[in-house]
């Protein structure tokens, strides 16, 4: 079971607020096809949706993600670009684009610390 | 380790093409479902097992553990392992995976959670 047979599959992170989405397409797909797929997920039209590059600048529903740079080289599965998301409000402007970090792991309890180094040996 | 399934909203439908993982601190990851239970062992059995339908229905899984940081490490290693499965196949070389030091023991205990 495989569903890319193309080399140049872009890997993308779609983010919004508190939301991340893992996903991927071909670097020759328009960045409607990418709403699309955000459609899909959020169920918000294209139309409402808006996908800032990393220098937050604004994607033109025509143009293909090669034209923004992305392609197999920059966009690694293991090193996804990431993409930013904002929806239109029901006042008819836009969110601003809002990407909230990500949390820093707490201080492991010292039982949980232990189980580490048990690991770790095992792994090794 | 226990682990909590608190019952969403529905996300079914068109959503069903992935499945929401939510770190402790309340943000939500999606990935595509056919990678997720591929790759990572424990979520393919919550989500098919007969004693949690729930997830299967509302595609979402709540990880109380595993925080923002290391879950967007986890989803990101899933979808390499799917990448590295092409590459393998054409027999070209597979990249390698990097994983920061300060968060490499909690993602190996989430990842050793998750069987992935």
């Amino acid at each position: 079971m495989h569903l890319y047979s193309l080399p140049s599959d872009v890997f993308l992170v779609i983010r919004r607020k508190k939301t991340t989405i893992f996903t991927d397409c071909k670097d020759s797909a328009t960045v409607l096809e990418l709403k699309k797929i955000v459609e899909g997920i959020t169920k918000i039209p294209p139309a409402d949706q808006r996908l800032y590059t990393t220098n937050s600048a604004i994607m033109e529903d025509s143009k293909t993600l090669q034209d923004y740079g992305f392609n197999a080289t920059t966009s690694k599965a293991q090193n996804p670009t990431s993409i930013g998301l904002t929806f239109k409000l029901s006042s008819g402007e836009f969110e601003d684009l809002e990407l909230c970090p990500y949390s820093t792991p707490p201080e492991l309890p010292d039982v949980m610390k232990s189980q580490d180094a048990n690991g770790q040996e095992q792994a090794s | 380790m226990s682990h909590s399934e608190p019952i969403e909203k529905n996300c079914v439908g068109p959503d069903a093409e992935y499945v929401k993982l939510i770190s402790s601190d309340q943000k939500e990851f999606l990935v595509k479902r056919t990678h997720a239970e591929t790759y990572s062992k424990t979520i393919k059995q919550i989500l098919s097992g007969p004693t949690n339908c729930s997830e299967g229905e509302t595609n979402q899984i709540e990880f109380s553990q595993i925080s923002s940081k290391v879950l967007e490490i986890i989803c990101n290693y899933i979808e390499y392992k799917a990448q590295c499965e092409i590459i393998m196949e054409k027999g070209e070389e597979i990249p390698e995976f990097d994983i920061p030091l300060e968060e490499a023991t909690d993602v190996m205990m989430a990842a050793s959670f998750l069987q992935c």
